[in-house]
């Protein structure tokens, strides 16, 4: 059985829900296939202690348009995140707490890292937008990782281990693993160190109300054909006219269609005739990031009253990233964080029992001996989820983007490509999949 | 249609072929299924002028003692790699002869080159074989490329450019592309880079008569038929009874698995229950070099009359490596590889051009009798279906990190694959070691 549409989209995160939005919108006929059994892609639903939680990503800040104009559009509405109070930093062995924004780090290690980071910014900023394998030193910083990087230009301890934790927090990965020159982009595409990883004022600010994947289910159920679930594309055939995709749900013909899928899932699909040398290169080349998020319920935010905000930052425990995600009437109390790069490899291997308490262990470190009474628990481990193989997002090694970074929006034949690491703002985020939604659905409709 | 086996095998490359003949000769029943409709793998008869060639793998190093007696017990015999003459080098667009071992390039830098390939040499020898992650400096050495150690520790202009031919023509990457640690472990396992460099005696030491696929489909007809060709397989279960594999050609049914297929190409196969994060990742993230093998020929060997050897190394934006390929009858060969960035650039243009821009580099280096070859093959291996590339290679983090689950069985799955193999991982020889380890990992499995 062959359906023909105007249209196929592979993939129903943000991304592929967004182009099918638009390309409906422009009267064009759709049809998504997904392969699981739900919509959202890297955003899930959850459930802990009764409360609805978001099991993938969730947060939003000032700067994302696309995302917040979604929202407000679906009748969505964000609440911030919860920052009162000292936030708790784990590092080098000692306990530290602070306000602000600004770690307790030894005098000089703040001077230094403050330096470190207005030179990010300003060689971020010297990338061209939509070409960052043409920026002029784009070989120099391809050539090498971000942890040689940091070893030859940062001096001190703390702003080594500083610059470590930002690329674990925000890529999931280590260090080593990236090319200086995917860094930057990745920093010009966030606007900045301090918005990437800021709360007030950064992409951390705010939430959704009911969680962020509502906003893949609403977008899912305004579309005039249902999305086709559990139906994985397993080969795509194109010609000079057509291009017919074979799912487990049957086979579809279309004119055109979008890709929204991350880069590691789409080397998965068999194409026929063969992809571009350069483009077939790039989906071996975007391995996914590793990360476990974990949701921690308790009687009641019993931090807050001791004046912590429920943030914390370790260098030594493999639940390092956590925050406050108490409901506002304080009915229970949550933590929610992330163990990430290495750690989530070696904890997916350890199992459900051992995590757990090595998750409560960390937060006992972080905020006494209440933490260790939870009352519910949840964690979903995104490097063993078939249909994304990772998280947050795909990211590159050096030679990556100089060798095959030219290749990330160019169409191929009558495929185009979405998801977020195609997006030139907000790489890696929800807004990011939005935007590269609405690129890929405008690149077809141009063509017709 | 469902079959039935002991052992399962995925790939009828050496390794597989390898694996699969020791079971058999064991005594088990085996089932070698193979995604292409031929046997070999990156072992691959093609045609020119008039005369069989190998598109692809084709030498055999003197110390490649499982591929001679493989060879050997097939009646299948080996010819001598020609190096009488002058070889060329060309470097930063200038042209110079040799012969001998010792290019002419500046004394400073020939020195310069002879030291770090002894400090290689020092460094490679503490890599442990069989864990190079364990290595005394593994995550120092993990955590650069291969380029960023050039930089840091080679001087001389043209020791550089030299020392960045290695990983091109060695692996067909880049230096920027690959961990210094991974550079490291490759050379260990290649006898170090003299023996990797050397022709008599060393890597290039021998070809076979009629190609070396002879060996692949002498090893196959062995088999009979126990392989089966055009059968993809997308899918792998296993449970606590056996596994269960899923092909275009029907299901089959085996107590053990063998997956003898590159990592990279490998990230195509669902697997339920879902691989371990850390081999999964490893899929992910050992991408495939690039490179496109030209076979030209000509009336007669006009280079051997005029005094050269027929090797060349240079730098040029077009070509890497030229080499000799003469038999007793049939048209004289030069066989040209086009590595790393050049044959993704290469990739994206027809053959013909192709053609004409390997006759130009050839007439610079031996005079304009190379402007009239008879005919012209190339075969690109970045589009060759199911295999993607040349070899898996792996760039910064991913050894450290990742690489313990290189050959670690997964349940009933074992892996083999050149990639695999502690000795000659990346030749043929490599191939047929690990096939042969996997086998006997099986065996001792089926015996306990």
């Amino acid at each position: 059985m062959t359906a023909k549409v105007d249209v196929i989209v592979v993939g129903a995160g943000l991304a592929g829900l967004k182009a099918a939005t638009e390309l409906e919108a422009k009267g064009l006929s759709v049809t998504v296939v997904e392969a699981r059994d739900r919509v959202g892609g890297r955003t899930k639903a959850g459930e802990i202690a009764g409360e609805v939680i978001d099991r993938g990503g969730q947060w939003v800040g000032p700067g994302q348009n696309l995302l917040l104009a979604e929202a407000a559009r679906l009748g969505i509405e964000t609440y911030a995140q919860y920052d009162q109070g000292k936030q708790v930093l784990h590092y080098g062995g000692s306990h530290r707490t602070y306000t602000g924004d600004i770690p307790k780090l030894p005098l000089l290690a703040l001077l230094e890292l403050d330096r470190i980071v207005k030179r990010w910014d300003r060689e971020a900023a010297s990338l061209p937008q939509d070409a960052p394998w043409s920026a002029l030193k784009a070989l120099d910083w391809d050539a090498q990782t971000l942890e040689s990087w940091i070893l030859r230009n940062i001096r001190t301890k703390g702003a080594r281990t500083f610059a470590r934790i930002v690329a674990r927090a925000v890529f999931c990965a280590e260090p080593q693993q990236l090319s200086y020159l995917f860094f930057l982009e990745y920093l010009r595409s966030g606007h900045g160190v301090e918005h990437l990883i800021g709360v007030k004022g950064g992409a951390q600010e705010a939430k959704f109300k009911g969680g962020a994947h509502s906003i893949s289910r609403r977008l899912a159920e305004s579309l005039k054909s249902p999305v086709i679930l559990e139906a994985p594309a397993r080969a795509i055939h194109q010609t000079d006219v057509s291009v017919s995709i074979r799912t487990d749900k049957g086979s579809f013909e279309a004119a055109h269609a979008v890709i929204a899928v991350p880069p590691a899932l789409a080397a998965r699909i068999h194409y026929d005739a063969p992809l571009p040398a350069k483009r077939d290169g790039l989906f071996q080349r975007m391995p996914m990031g590793s990360v476990i998020k974990v949701h921690v319920a308790y009687k009641e935010p019993f931090w807050r009253k001791v004046g912590f905000s429920g943030q914390a930052v370790s260098d030594a425990h493999a639940f390092n990233v956590v925050f406050d995600q108490t409901p506002d009437d304080e009915r229970v109390g949550i933590l929610v964080g992330f163990i990430d790069g290495a750690h989530a490899i070696e904890m997916s291997a350890q199992g459900d029992n051992a995590r757990r308490q090595s998750v409560i262990a960390a937060l006992v470190d972080y905020f006494g001996p209440k933490a260790a009474e939870p009352i519910d628990y949840n964690d979903q481990d995104w490097t063993t989820e078939e249909w994304s193989r990772g998280c947050y997002v795909g990211h590159m090694a050096p030679g990556v983007m100089t060798l095959f970074g030219d290749q990330i929006r160019e169409p191929a034949g009558r495929l185009h490509w979405a998801g977020t690491e195609t997006a030139t703002d907000w790489t890696g985020y929800m807004d990011g999949a939005l935007q590269s939604g609405i690129r890929a659905a405008g690149e077809i409709i141009a063509r017709r | 249609m469902e079959h039935k086996a002991e052992v399962i095998v995925i790939g009828a490359g050496l390794a597989g072929l390898k694996a699969a003949g020791d079971l058999v000769a064991q005594g088990r029943s085996v089932i070698l299924l193979e995604a292409k409709d031929r046997v070999g793998g990156r072992v691959m008869p093609g045609e020119v002028g008039g005369r069989v060639v190998d598109f692809g793998g084709q030498w055999v190093g003197a110390r490649h003692s499982m591929l001679l007696d493989e060879a050997k017990r097939h009646g299948i015999e080996t010819y001598k790699q020609y190096e009488t003459g002058k070889t060329v080098l060309e470097l930063f667009g200038k042209l110079t002869q040799f012969s001998g071992n010792i290019p002419k390039i500046p004394l400073l830098s020939l020195l310069e080159f002879f030291l770090l390939q002894k400090r290689w040499d020092r460094e490679m020898k503490t890599v442990p074989k069989d864990a190079p992650w364990t290595a005394p400096r593994a995550a120092e050495w993990d955590a650069v490329t291969l380029d960023s150690w050039i930089v840091k520790h080679v001087h001389t202009a043209a020791a550089r450019q030299f020392a960045r031919l290695v990983p091109r023509s060695a692996w067909a990457v880049e230096a920027r592309q690959v961990s210094y640690l991974w550079f490291l472990d490759a050379l260990r396992s290649s006898d170090g880079l003299e023996h990797l460099m050397a022709v008599k005696d060393g890597i290039l030491d021998a070809k076979f008569k009629n190609g070396m696929h002879g060996v692949a489909r002498a090893m196959a007809a062995e088999l009979g038929d126990r392989v089966v060709l055009s059968a993809p397989v997308r899918k792998i279960a296993q449970d606590a009874s056996g596994v269960r594999v899923t092909t275009d050609k029907g299901k089959f049914e085996g107590r053990f698995l063998i997956v003898a297929a590159p990592p990279g190409p490998l990230a195509r196969i669902e697997f339920e229950p879902h691989l371990p994060a850390a081999r999964d990742g490893l899929h992910q993230r050992m991408p495939m070099g690039n490179i496109i093998k030209i076979n030209i020929a000509y009336k007669e060997a006009f280079w051997r009359k005029l005094g050269f050897t027929g090797q060349v190394a240079t730098d040029d934006d077009m070509l890497g490596i030229v080499m000799d390929d003469v038999q007793e009858t049939g048209p004289a060969i030069l066989i040209c590889f086009i590595e790393g960035r050049r044959a993704l650039e290469m990739s994206g243009v027809s053959k013909e051009e192709r053609r004409e821009k390997t006759i130009a580099s050839l007439v610079r280096f031996f005079g304009p009798e190379a402007a009239t070859p008879i005919d012209y093959n190339d075969n690109d291996w970045s589009v060759e279906p199911f295999t993607h590339g040349y070899v898996g290679v792996m760039p910064p983090g991913v050894m450290t990190r990742y690489g313990h689950a290189l050959r670690e069985p997964v349940g009933r799955i074992h892996w083999a694959g050149t990639e695999t193999s502690t000795e000659w991982a990346g030749y043929i020889e490599g191939a047929v070691r690990s096939g042969a380890r996997a086998a006997s990992e099986v065996l001792q499995r089926h015996n306990s």
